[in-house]
């Protein structure tokens, strides 16, 4: 293929990303004059074996967070590697990333550098190729547009004030088109201010654009939701399901999961226990990181006994890291993988790990960081895989609705071709 | 001029805006493939006499906020009415957009569409002309990076839960290069974030992306600002001066002031007494909409006697229409207008709004609205107006910082021609700027 522009320059620059933090961001030239950028997320709740996020630590700037020595490894050590490369190359443009690098973890030059890199090299030779980054990624078969997951209840590290679960999600799966499901959780997400203004709950705004409410109990979010469901004149579980994450390893403390809101800890056995309940109890259609990301023995007892009804996906466990999957695989732990670009740091081992998860049955759902850009690559990436399933957050903050209204764009340019997932995306007995 | 492309083609989609709320977006397309997009934000404190957000109404769609109206009349009439123009032509595409539509406030095609149109074919031109927006809109001399204005901390409107006045800004004047100005700001804002944390309040964000905490008055939120520039390790009012936008008109009632706060209510008189008093107690350098946009009176007053200390800006009074800002120069009301695209409707009439201003000594202070989208043409307005002041929110959330992220891009683009507003900014400071 490669009759087509070569990579003429590759500049990382110093910017802000949703929560004022400083990221990496990555313009790319080809010879031809074709350009393109892509930007970094990061996130707040991060895995133990996540590709490594390098910050400069001079406190002198932006309290330790500034990303200039991920710029200058990008000006100084991935530009000149990359210079003469033909764009549309991806997997060598990777493999020389990965081998400049030469780590496990990309803590040499850092994967938000590498990851920046690679992003933007994939936008700019989509450009050269004359297709949008969804069919240059995915190839012609890519049509499926995914279910999202809107993140409307903020809790954990991502939330001030609210409950200890982490994300509490609308799943709009009964929805004809993407564009009706974002109304549907528009729609149901207004409904839910409406209801926390009428109990006087305050309605600011978390990290990922959801709401952070002072509740009684973490199941009384639950029971908000469904209720908010309603108003908004939708069917719970036929319209729109529920989706949880956990992020247990966030509440595990000393050998035991603890709810702050309940003043109770739980142990493994308990967890699992409320999962199954809360799964009977709720129209809940998948349930994420719901065990510490240690207790792979955990996970595979829980995916015995639920994962015929429910998605169970994995996160912190394999950090969208291919050889954490394939010990998951092997142990059956989860039936679905979180994908997330910046926790593995380039372009083709992301489509590695995805690839090797949907041949083995399981289901992927590509995921945002809380502190995203307005970059919309992820956004292609779940159309490229047809998986069917995204998380990008409330309907609100801009950094957010940037992915869901590059969607709504997709399924434009798709015509007639395009088909959404909807509960298809949750079928467990395939 | 025209030896440029042509339009080919207008079309419009539904998409969201930050508070997931319904807005148009406009993609323009040349007759020689060039396209560009521009989407159109939304205000929820809104001035009476701004040009008319056109809303479905039909309340089975998104609450009634639905703007299928809006895009139908882009796809419809205003693509028939800019066929075949000259993109580059910008004057003459919006004269057409506004005999297209025949009304004074833009209500029978909706400025959301007209808005989205202007700004798609201003954009689209500047691709075509090979210029960055800025330069096209701004000419070559369009050099200088405006100072931002970052709303940390949200009440009235924006924000649930908190202060009366609606905006208090941190405005860091005295950093040598916006990208600096830039960190100044971010490493405030995340000290306010800590601040609030160790007095236990709650550090979640309104729509424009500032805190929103509880507090016992509307002093005790200045208090905590400038705790917060000197936690970050700045000097208030060498390093970060602060701006604030009490949207008085919000709080106006049977002809009071009506802060809830305070537990106060105030005549126009004593309202302005108690600006007078923060004007001496603070490092205030700029005031919006400190009265209601009806106290056309009480402005003239408040002018006369704070205009030499502090700049005066108006939104609701103005609401960026040229009859309205003359009426405010004849009657020496503020001496700031703040410039909003979207309450006036077309790019031609925001650039001469803002022409008006400059000629009568006014300052302009670009402005984003509390729903915004990923578009960051307002940055681009900032730097060719070259009027060295721009607010865009907090330096947090995606749609606030993709603008402040756009003007990091700019001052790079311009390299050793950039300058930063800075002092000059603001007219009592540059006597000694």
């Amino acid at each position: 293929m490669s009759v087509s522009a070569s990579i003429a320059r590759v500049t990382g620059e110093e910017v802000l990303d949703s929560r004022g933090n400083p990221t990496v961001q990555v313009t790319v030239v080809l010879n031809d004059g074709s350009l393109a950028s892509a930007a970094v997320p990061s996130g707040a709740s991060t895995g133990k074996s996540e590709a490594l996020e390098l910050r400069d630590g001079d406190p002198g700037r932006y309290g330790g967070k500034g990303v200039l020595q991920a710029v200058r490894h990008v000006n100084e050590v991935i530009a000149p590697a990359l210079t003469g490369l033909p764009a549309d190359d991806q997997w060598r443009i990777d493999a020389t990333l990965i081998e400049l690098d030469s780590t496990d973890f990309k803590s040499r030059l850092g994967a938000n550098a590498t990851l920046g890199v690679s992003v933007a090299c994939a936008r700019v030779a989509a450009q050269v190729c004359r297709l949008p980054l969804f069919r240059y990624l995915g190839g012609g078969e890519a049509h499926v547009l995914p279910v999202p997951m809107l993140n409307v209840l903020n809790g954990g590290s991502h939330g001030n004030g609210g409950p200890d679960i982490q994300e509490f999600m609308l799943v709009p799966l009964g929805a004809p088109t993407f564009r009706e499901s974002i109304r549907y959780g528009v729609e149901t997400y207004h409904a839910l201010k409406a209801l926390l203004v009428e109990r006087h709950a305050t309605t600011n705004l978390g990290d990922e654009g959801g709401f952070v409410p002072q509740l009684p109990t973490n199941a009384a979010a639950l029971d908000l939701l469904v209720q908010a469901i309603e108003r908004a004149g939708y069917r719970p579980g036929e319209d729109i399901a529920l989706a949880l994450d956990l992020a247990a390893s966030g509440l595990w403390q000393d050998g035991r999961y603890r709810f702050e809101l309940e003043d109770r800890s739980l142990d493994a056995a308990e967890m699992m226990e409320l999962c199954r309940e809360w799964s009977a109890r709720y129209p809940i259609v998948s349930v994420e990181d719901p065990l510490v990301d240690s207790d792979w023995d955990g996970y595979a007892q829980l995916t015995g006994e639920l994962g015929e009804q429910i998605q169970i996906a994995g996160d912190d466990l394999f950090v969208s890291n291919r050889a954490f999957l394939v010990r998951g695989i092997a142990r059956r732990c989860c039936n679905c993988v979180i994908i997330k670009p910046n926790q593995v740091g380039t372009v083709t081992e992301t489509l590695n790990t995805a690839r090797m998860a949907l041949s083995s049955g399981y289901s992927c759902m590509v995921a945002h960081r809380s502190g995203e850009t307005e970059d919309t690559s992820i956004a292609d990436l779940a159309v490229a895989l047809n998986c069917g399933q995204i998380k990008a957050g409330a309907p609100a903050r801009g950094e957010r609705v940037a992915k869901y209204n590059r969607l709504l764009t997709i399924e434009s340019a798709l015509g007639e071709a395009a088909e959404y997932a909807g509960r298809a995306a949750f079928d467990r007995r395939r | 001029m025209s030896k440029h492309a042509v339009i080919q083609a207008i079309s419009a989609d539904e998409i969201l805006d930050s508070r997931g709320n319904p807005t148009v977006d406009v993609t323009v397309t040349l007759s020689n493939g060039v396209t560009a997009s521009a989407s159109v934000p939304s205000g929820a404190s809104t001035g009476e006499f701004e040009a008319v957000e056109l809303r479905d109404g039909d309340r089975a769609r998104y609450g009634g906020k639905g703007v299928l109206k809006a895009v139908k009349h882009v796809n419809a009439e205003i693509a028939w009415a800019l066929d075949g123009m000259p993109v580059d032509d910008q004057r003459r595409i919006d004269e057409r957009l506004i005999e297209a539509d025949g009304s004074d406030s833009k209500c029978v095609l909706g400025a959301n569409a007209i808005l989205g149109a202007s700004l798609a074919c201003a954009k689209a031109a500047a691709i075509e002309t090979g210029e960055p927006l800025f330069r096209y809109l701004g000419g070559a001399n369009a050099h200088v990076l405006p100072v931002p204005m970052f709303n940390v901390l949200n009440g009235g409107k924006h924000g649930d839960h908190g202060p009366d006045v609606q905006e208090f800004k941190l405005v860091p004047l005295g950093a040598p290069t916006f990208r600096e100005a830039l960190r100044y700001g971010a490493e405030t804002y995340h000290a306010l974030g800590k601040v609030l944390s160790e007095a236990g309040a709650s550090t979640n964000v309104g729509d424009e992306g500032g805190y929103v905490p509880q507090l016992p008055s509307n002093a005790a939120a200045m208090d905590l600002i400038l705790t917060a520039i000197e936690r970050a390790g700045y000097r208030p009012g060498e390093d970060i001066a602060i701006g604030l936008d009490p949207a008085a008109s919000s709080f106006y009632e049977n002809e009071h002031y009506m802060l809830a706060r305070d537990g106060k209510a105030f005549t126009s008189n004593e309202m302005i007494a108690y600006w007078t008093d923060w004007v001496g107690r603070y490092p205030l350098v700029s005031l919006e909409d400190p009265l209601a946009d009806n106290d056309w009176k009480g402005f003239a007053a408040l002018t006369k006697a704070l205009g030499s200390r502090v700049q005066v800006v108006g939104d609701d009074l103005f609401v960026t229409n040229r009859r309205f800002l003359q009426r405010g120069i004849d009657e020496h009301c503020c001496n700031s207008i703040l410039i909003k695209l979207n309450q006036i409707g077309t790019v031609t009439e925001t650039l001469d709004t803002a022409q008006l201003a400059f000629s009568a000594g006014y300052t302009c202070l670009v402005s984003h609205r509390s729903g915004e989208t990923e578009d960051t043409s307002i940055a681009d307005l900032a730097v060719a107006l070259g009027c060295g002041q721009i607010k865009s929110g907090a330096p947090a959330r995606g749609e606030r910082v993709a603008k402040y992220n756009r003007l990091l891009a700019i001052e790079r683009m311009l390299g050793d021609d950039a300058r930063f507003a800075g002092r000059s900014a603001f007219r009592q400071l540059q006597a000694q700027a």
